[in-house]
């Protein structure tokens, strides 16, 4: 008889860290297809982040084990990945105002990402930041006005019907508050528009969202609090400034225009980088969607989800404290969610009336 | 996948209605001198006596009480022997050549129809002690503590869930119209002890099957306030906390008694045991165990005399499938048991099952905070913390504490739902040793 003592529990559910990964690969592919529709610069955007974080990891990993291969899993091949393509998708589906400088903003971007925001904190599972959000606000910061804005060419948008080159900014570059840009409703939500390449299409985006939410890879309750803040705080803002009539029509603008949705499907759901306990997610959520929009509207910047990802990835260990981790909802909870919700709203007024006596 | 996850996949080749056997009495039966609760064991039988059936032959020396110890077959004591025990460890046990006969031992006797009626809560309590009687369930918490209760009780509840894969001996004694009568006799006793007009049986939602069953033994017990209560499936809702929260909607504070509440709860067996001392005059002394796991070649619910070895349940069954393969086997549920190190043990008042899996490794992948483990522990705890606050050196005590790693009662759910594969169960097992230390 061979026999072995183990202990218990003697079952386990069927569900692996690699299979969530997966997961949010599957769930990318619909925007990464969209993404080819730009030819080289798509292609290039997704190949050149993949091979920098690949070789990183590998190297991290080899490092580690002191010239080892052993601890190299498939979730450590998926795990960069996954940021390799949420970093490339963030990226212009063109070339930069300097001719090779989208490779140098690539590779750094990537490189900076990987390594500042994930291998020195001890690799998968360990570090604070979002790292292809970490990557991304890296070469906005640096060198961002040399590759942005204009309009690119996508074969999928031309096969609609909907090619015709617009001109002028988009919707939030132009004038966030109180324009409409150039672009239709029709437009933001098929991508026939300007941006990173993998945010303008809403509707590919979409697919993902309903993929991660049906295999629950990503906690609904991030998605719904971020959201429903986002939608929201816009609807206040649209209200205040349009009338109530408009104010519907501002707020879908809002939603389906920036990184906003990109944001929410992919980058706000990374488990790794956000609290652990359920009312801890709904708190996080709020804020990182207030932040968002506050920089939307009244930052320098056009666009701010990734900076407010980032944020909000910051006060995540402070939320999970083991003082004050919980797992059930309490008055305190909801205490929380109705300050961080009044203040947000009355931010989002205030300054929205000094916008309009042209104080900001 | 970030999901509460306390509704247990099934296993393959799971099944509630095993085929039903009695297992012929066997030539040898032990009985372990000490165990878990008691150290020690003063014997009043020496080797080559002759013993009669449930004849009282020694006594178990215990920091709360004395167990005495009742033969389980009438036939010859033949000496001391060593078998494992279901914790693992190796203990002496009692070894009796069976005659097959179970002539009963003239003390033997129980109490009259009257004498049941008119019975108060001390004699209930003394009975109890006398008998050793603890609960079935696999806990083997004394009973006579719950009812020596002076508390006002509401409500009796009796514990039929059985929220453990492969466990289904209560609902075998369900089933059964003959166990059934007994357990609602048992309440109804205890109604009148304790004035209580609210006694319920509860089981799972998804054994409906139970229900026109009870219905119809019920019929013939009119007026008992007994009746039977449907609760939810998930794991763990045999856990008490859990089922007194859901069949009342009382939130029991950790370590206290549920009878504070103005709740009395026993296990399904733990009923019969109960007729079983007032009518029989004798402790349980046949149990429904189930032998079940993709092991075994035909799972079989057994009826089984206290005192058989394992091997005989096995052969009963079939035997294993194969005889190399690396296998584990595990003396009640798949998530609570405990795993033997061999099949050299015997079958107490306390087994429910006995279960032989194939081993399975699992490979294990860094935690991606997914909180699948605080979302899922029944305690509201959180082993991710826990398992952090452990690899760190040294460990934070005071932090341990205030993690409330106490309360945890090892149902093993955040290592059964652990994305990754880590076992956390193990981390808040030693956490638990960590907050103990005086």
């Amino acid at each position: 008889m061979n026999f072995t003592v183990e202990t218990s529990p003697h079952i386990r559910r069927r569900a692996n860290a690699s299979m969530m990964l997966l997961d949010v690969i599957i769930a990318l592919l619909p925007v990464i297809v969209f993404s080819c529709g730009y030819g080289w610069a798509g292609v290039r955007n997704l190949l050149i982040p993949l091979v920098v974080m690949e070789v990183a990891e590998l190297l991290f990993v080899l490092i580690k084990g002191k010239g080892s291969l052993k601890a190299y899993s498939p979730v450590n091949a998926l795990s960069a990945a996954v940021s390799a393509l949420i970093f490339g998708l963030m990226a212009e589906p063109r070339s930069a105002s300097m001719a090779g400088m989208e490779y140098f903003y690539l590779i750094a971007g990537s490189a900076f990402g990987i390594i500042v925001a994930k291998l020195v904190f001890g690799g998968f599972g360990q570090n604070i930041f979002n790292p292809a959000a970490a990557g991304f606000v890296f070469t906005r910061l640096c060198f961002g006005s040399s590759w942005t804005g204009g309009y690119a060419e996508n074969a999928f948008v031309k096969l609609f019907g909907l090619g015709s080159v617009h001109t002028g900014g988009t919707y939030l570059s132009s004038n966030p508050f109180f324009g409409k840009g150039g672009y239709s409703l029709l437009d933001l939500l098929l991508g026939n528009s300007q941006g990173p390449m993998g945010e303008v299409c809403k509707v590919a985006i979409l697919l993902g969202l309903v993929y991660l939410l049906i295999r629950r890879a990503a906690d609904w309750r991030v998605v719904l609090s971020y959201g429903v803040t986002f939608a929201v705080l816009s609807l206040c803002a649209g209200i205040f400034q349009q009338g109530y009539a408009n104010a519907f029509e501002f707020a879908a603008y809002q939603l389906l225009s920036g990184g906003f949705l990109f944001g929410l499907t992919f980058m706000i759901t990374d488990p790794v980088t956000m609290p652990i306990d359920a009312p801890a997610r709904v708190t996080y959520g709020m804020v990182a969607s207030i932040l968002a929009i506050l920089m939307r509207f009244f930052a320098s910047n056009p666009e701010g989800v990734g900076f407010a990802i980032l944020i909000a990835n910051a006060i995540a260990p402070f939320l999970d404290h083991y003082k004050w981790a919980h797992s059930r909802y309490s008055w305190k909870d909801f205490l929380t969610y109705g300050i961080l919700a009044s203040v947000s709203i009355g931010l989002v007024i205030a300054g929205a009336y000094a916008k309009t006596q042209g104080g900001i | 996948m970030i999901a509460k996850s306390n509704h247990l996949q099934t296993p393959k080749g799971y099944n509630v209605s095993l085929p039903l056997e009695t297992l012929p009495s066997q030539k040898y039966l032990f009985i372990p001198k000490t165990n878990m609760r008691c150290a020690k064991a003063d014997l009043s039988i020496a080797v080559g006596d002759k013993v009669n059936f449930s004849q009282e032959i020694g006594i178990r020396h215990g920091p709360f009480f004395d167990q005495p110890i009742f033969s389980p077959c009438s036939g010859t004591y033949l000496g001391l022997e060593k078998h494992g025990y279901r914790n693992g460890k190796v203990l002496e046990y009692l070894k009796f050549e069976n005659d097959g006969k179970d002539t009963l031992d003239p003390s033997v006797k129980g109490l009259s129809k009257q004498e049941i009626a008119s019975l108060t809560q001390d004699q209930l309590v003394a009975l109890l002690k006398h008998y050793a009687a603890v609960g079935l369930g696999g806990s083997s918490f004394p009973s006579y503590v719950k009812a020596q209760t002076k508390e006002k009780i509401n409500t009796i509840l009796i514990d039929g869930v059985e929220c453990e894969p492969y466990v289904t001996a209560d609902h075998r004694a369900l089933e059964d119209e003959g166990s059934l009568r007994k357990v609602i006799e048992g309440m109804i006793v205890l109604n009148r002890i304790y004035g209580c007009k609210d006694a319920r049986i509860c089981i799972k939602a998804k054994h409906k099957e139970l229900v026109p069953v009870f219905d119809k033994v019920i019929a013939d017990y009119p007026d008992s306030g007994v009746s039977m209560q449907l609760l939810g499936s998930f794991y763990p809702q045999g856990w008490e906390l859990a089922m007194i929260k859901k069949a009342t909607g009382i939130e029991v504070k950790p370590g206290t008694l549920p009878a504070k509440y103005g709740i009395l709860n026993f296990n399904v067996n733990s009923m019969i045991q109960l007729m079983s001392i007032l009518e029989k005059g004798m402790p349980i002394m046949d149990r429904y165990v189930n032998v079940n796991g993709d092991e075994i070649v035909s799972p079989k619910t057994l009826l089984v005399r206290v005192g058989t070895p394992f091997s005989a349940l096995i052969e009963a069954c079939g035997g294993y499938k194969s005889q190399e393969d690396e296998k584990i086997l595990l003396v009640g549920g798949a998530m609570m048991g405990s795993s033997i190190p061999n099949d050299d043990c015997v079958v107490t008042r306390t087994v429910t099952s006995l279960v032989c899996n194939k081993k399975v490794y699992y490979k294990e992948e860094p935690c991606i905070r997914c909180g699948t483990c605080v979302l899922s522990c029944p305690a509201h705890l959180y082993p991710v913390l826990v398992m952090k606050a452990m690899k760190t050196m040294p460990v934070d005590r005071q932090k341990i504490k205030d993690l409330k790693v106490l309360n945890c009662m090892e149902c093993g759910l955040c290592s059964y739902s652990c994305t990754s594969k880590i076992p956390l169960t193990d981390y808040m097992r030693r956490a638990k040793v960590v907050a103990k230390l005086p």
